[in-house]
């Protein structure tokens, strides 16, 4: 069966990219002096960026490296949010003796902060961040947790 | 997990590493990028469906990488590096005018809007189907296909022009 009407540029190219198998458009080409013109302009174009193949390959030990990489030990989450909380801890300390006393002895403040350390847990348990972000993340919230317990301990007398 | 990354490394290690050395023409840069795209792969193989190949999820990776390479503002070395195309020609004469031809088409490359320039790279560098480039740059098939054709066609002019004025 004959097309009656030639392939567009794009249908060329991809013949000349090997995209197309179709028969008839092969056909076509191979019997249509305008196509074959296009044909020919389109190999010319294909020539040139085909010279920006290369034949490069990766060092040798790059897939050790990359293994080494994989391997390293995971971000070691427990062990900071461990420091951030006796730093925390202390600082309150510090800052109060009796605001540990007060902080564990309050209702509706410890309820908050009960929250606002397991969305830190949560936070630190999926490390669904990079580091620095983790790290940003969760001193936000340590903020904001320690701003919140001022102003209800305010509130609270 | 490791055998799949190894197996990842095998089939496009070679093809990723090409495709970052002709965004920053600096081997040691391509290296890292490829390391990242691998390592980024490995922390997000719980987000990769499996039952897909593993390519253009990767060369996604890649070129998101190169990308961010080249927003960072990093310019490309004045000397080009040696593994660009380890096939050049023998002599010394032969393998300067080579390297010099080879420096003036990726000159020439980098001048073509991005849009442009990562189909043929990932076409003519990375040797990706349409449909794999379609996937990894979340193309139609159609503005593949023209992208292609347009990026191929001003590259072959503005090579010309280059090549007059030297």
């Amino acid at each position: 069966m004959k097309m009656d009407q030639c392939p567009d540029v794009l249908t060329i190219q991809a013949v000349l990219d090997g995209e197309e198998k179709s028969e008839k458009v092969n056909q076509h080409i191979q019997n249509c002096s305008s196509c074959r013109q296009v044909y020919r302009d389109l190999s010319g174009l294909v020539s040139v960026a085909e010279r920006l193949g290369s034949e490069a390959v990766l060092p040798d030990q790059f897939y050790k490296t990359l293994n080494t990489r994989v391997a390293a030990k995971p971000f070691p989450a427990g062990l900071v949010a461990a420091v951030m909380f006796l730093f925390t801890f202390l600082s309150a300390y510090i800052i109060d003796p009796g605001y540990i006393q007060w902080w564990l002895s309050a209702g509706m403040t410890g309820q908050i902060s009960y929250v606002l350390d397991i969305l830190i847990d949560v936070l630190f348990l999926f490390q669904a961040l990079g580091s620095f972000w983790l790290i940003f993340t969760v001193t936000a919230l340590v903020v904001f947790e320690v701003l919140i317990l001022n102003k209800l301990k305010v509130a609270e007398g | 997990m490791q055998k799949m990354l190894h197996d990842m490394v095998e089939t496009y290690g070679d093809r990723i590493y090409r495709l970052a050395l002709r965004y920053t023409c600096d081997s040691f840069q391509a290296q890292d990028i490829t390391q990242e795209t691998f390592l980024r792969a490995f922390q997000h193989l719980d987000r990769f469906d499996r039952s897909k190949p593993a390519g253009p999820w990767l060369f996604k990776i890649a070129t998101n990488l190169c990308r961010n390479w080249m927003r960072d503002g990093r310019e490309i070395p004045v000397s080009y590096s040696e593994e660009l195309n380890q096939s050049s020609a023998p002599g010394p004469e032969e393998h300067y005018l080579a390297k010099e031809k080879e420096k003036v088409l990726v000159d020439t490359l980098h001048q073509l809007p991005v849009m442009y320039r990562e189909v043929i790279l990932l076409k003519h560098v990375s040797e990706l189907s349409y449909f794999e480039i379609c996937e990894a740059l979340d193309l139609e098939l159609t503005l593949v296909k023209n992208r292609l054709y347009r990026g191929r066609k001003m590259l072959k002019e503005a090579l010309e022009k280059q090549e007059r004025l030297i």
